[in-house]
């Protein structure tokens, strides 16, 4: 009797276990093909909505314009609440308009839009750090959603249940994870109009902003990371996370330029500022510090302020700040 | 008996008579049980008319308040307008109107005919009585966490903007730049 129940119990575990790898086989498919989906819908589509934000229990509603035309990608992002700050990115440029500093700092030379294809989710790449898996139908504002989530192998990085309209992959609600499965901050459209002949977005109201302290943001130089060798970063570096390009980013006053690495595994992505000597010490950050799911970590070696910033868990910016060694010669 | 002092009874029960003539009315239903009985069945019909039976059972109640009051000893004390209280406690007046309030608020609970009352009178309900008093701060933004330096927070802004700009091909949508829209720039310059 008690073999026969043995039989059975192991032939419904080996049944499970198919079932369940075939699952896995067809929707693991079924995940790349709704993120590929999404990330062309993202950048190709013309839609504008409302979307709350909420991190560290603050609750926050934003609105967005994104439209695409023959003169390229366009996307405006205005804050509903509080001072309305906003921005204004396109091929070209990013313009951030801050009424409550009453600044408005612009970036040119198409540094954001021409390193795309450094970030473009090459979900292969990916598979080594994250799991991919479909999950159930849900609705959100108003539309029928597919959810999926992109779970991270370790902790070093966050993780992400995305919900997908599911007839055009825009992502309609998006959660960040931690290692634990809590959401760390989450985006959720309240309403969203995908619209084809959607009106290209108005020019943000300069009107009355004369007197704003206008800040013309250099670029900077970008450079191979593979040339510099004064600073050794690659040892010691999280797993998966790897140099993605140099830049020098102009100091804010006087002083020597920060030098400035962005590292990505793909996926998530982190900076880190270099400054040189003599840092000031009203500036200086020793430790970790952190903003919604954005962490920062700091320390100084050799009279240099190292900061590394990013959306990544506090131990990836701790990791990489320490992963820095300065090649003296 | 008069239909005059029949008025005067009936205005009495609608507190329509100055103090003077509620003096004497009062005095003469003292020495009168003819009044004091005219003023049982007053209140009986305004009752009956109201549609609460409640005073049938029992009549005669203006006769035993005043027998009652016959038997207790005299108090003879000086009557003080309550304005001309002079304590030196500025609060004396508001906790005498608190204490009329809570009175009244009793009397209301506890007479309001169907209403049951559960709660034992000794121990009264303690409403969110906070031990120590808190500041709700309206947030203006939102600001690093464990910072008090405002050049430190103002170049963390200049950082995380920067990166924005380079994390915001992710095609993650609108994460990247939620964080910087959302940030408190009124640091932004030290």
């Amino acid at each position: 009797m008690s073999g026969r129940v043995a039989v059975y119990s192991l032939l419904l575990f080996w049944l499970t276990l198919q079932t369940a790898t075939a699952t896995t086989d067809t929707a693991d498919k079924d995940v790349r093909s709704w993120l590929r989906s999404m990330v062309e819908s993202v950048r190709n589509l013309n839609y504008q909505g409302t979307f709350v934000y909420l991190h560290d229990n603050q609750l926050e509603s934003m609105q967005i314009v994104h439209t695409v035309d023959a003169g390229g990608e366009r996307e405006r992002l205005v804050s509903l609440n509080g001072a309305a700050r906003e921005i204004v990115r396109d091929d070209a440029s990013v313009i951030c308009v801050a009424p409550d500093a009453r600044s408005i700092s612009v970036s040119r030379g198409g540094v954001g839009g021409g390193f795309r294809a450094v970030f473009s989710m090459d979900i292969e790449a990916l598979s080594e750090f994250y799991d991919f898996q479909l999950l159930n139908q849900v609705r959100v504002a108003g539309r029928d959603a597919q959810a999926v989530a992109i779970l991270p192998k370790d902790s070093y990085r966050y993780g992400y249940r995305i919900f997908l309209d599911s007839q055009n992959a825009l992502p309609l609600k998006t959660d960040m994870l931690d290692a634990d499965g809590t959401a760390v901050s989450q985006i959720m459209f309240t309403s969203i109009k995908i619209e084809a002949d959607l009106a290209r977005t108005e020019e943000s109201d300069l009107a009355g902003r004369e007197n704003y302290h206008w800040v013309q943001r250099e670029t900077g130089s970008v450079n191979h990371p593979a040339l510099e060798d004064d600073w050794e970063i690659d040892k010691g570096l999280p797993q998966g996370y790897h140099i993605k390009l140099r830049t020098q980013m102009p100091a804010e006053r006087e002083g020597p330029p920060v030098s400035h690495f962005v590292l990505s595994d793909g996926l998530a992505s982190l900076s880190l500022y270099i400054e040189n000597g003599g840092s000031d010490p009203e500036s200086a950050l020793i430790g970790g510090s952190r903003i919604g799911a954005v962490n920062a970590f700091g320390r100084v070696t050799d009279g240099y302020q190292i900061t590394a910033v990013g959306a990544v868990p506090a131990a990836t910016v701790e990791r990489v700040a320490a992963a820095v060694r300065h090649n003296s010669r | 008996m008069t239909t005059e002092i029949n008025e005067r009874l009936s205005a009495l029960i609608d507190n329509e008579l100055s103090s003077a003539e509620t003096a004497e009315t009062l005095s003469r239903m003292k020495r009168s049980a003819e009044l004091r009985g005219a003023w049982d069945r007053y209140h009986l019909i305004g009752d009956s008319i109201r549609g609460e039976g409640v005073r049938t059972a029992r009549g005669g109640i203006a006769e035993a308040v005043r027998e009652r009051i016959s038997s207790e000893p005299t108090v003879i004390g000086k009557s003080i307008p309550i304005n001309r209280v002079k304590t030196g406690d500025r609060f004396v007046r508001p906790l005498a109107g608190a204490a009329i309030a809570a009175s009244v608020a009793a009397v209301a609970v506890f007479t309001l005919p169907g209403l049951k009352w559960d709660a034992p009178a000794t121990t009264p309900v303690q409403i969110s009585k906070s031990t120590s008093p808190r500041t709700y701060i309206i947030p203006t933004g939102t600001r690093w966490k464990n910072l008090s330096q405002p050049k430190l927070e103002s170049k963390l802004n200049r950082f995380l903007e920067n990166h924005s700009e380079y994390a915001s091909a992710g095609g993650m949508g609108v994460v990247p730049y939620s964080s910087f829209v959302s940030f408190d720039t009124t640091r932004n310059r030290p």
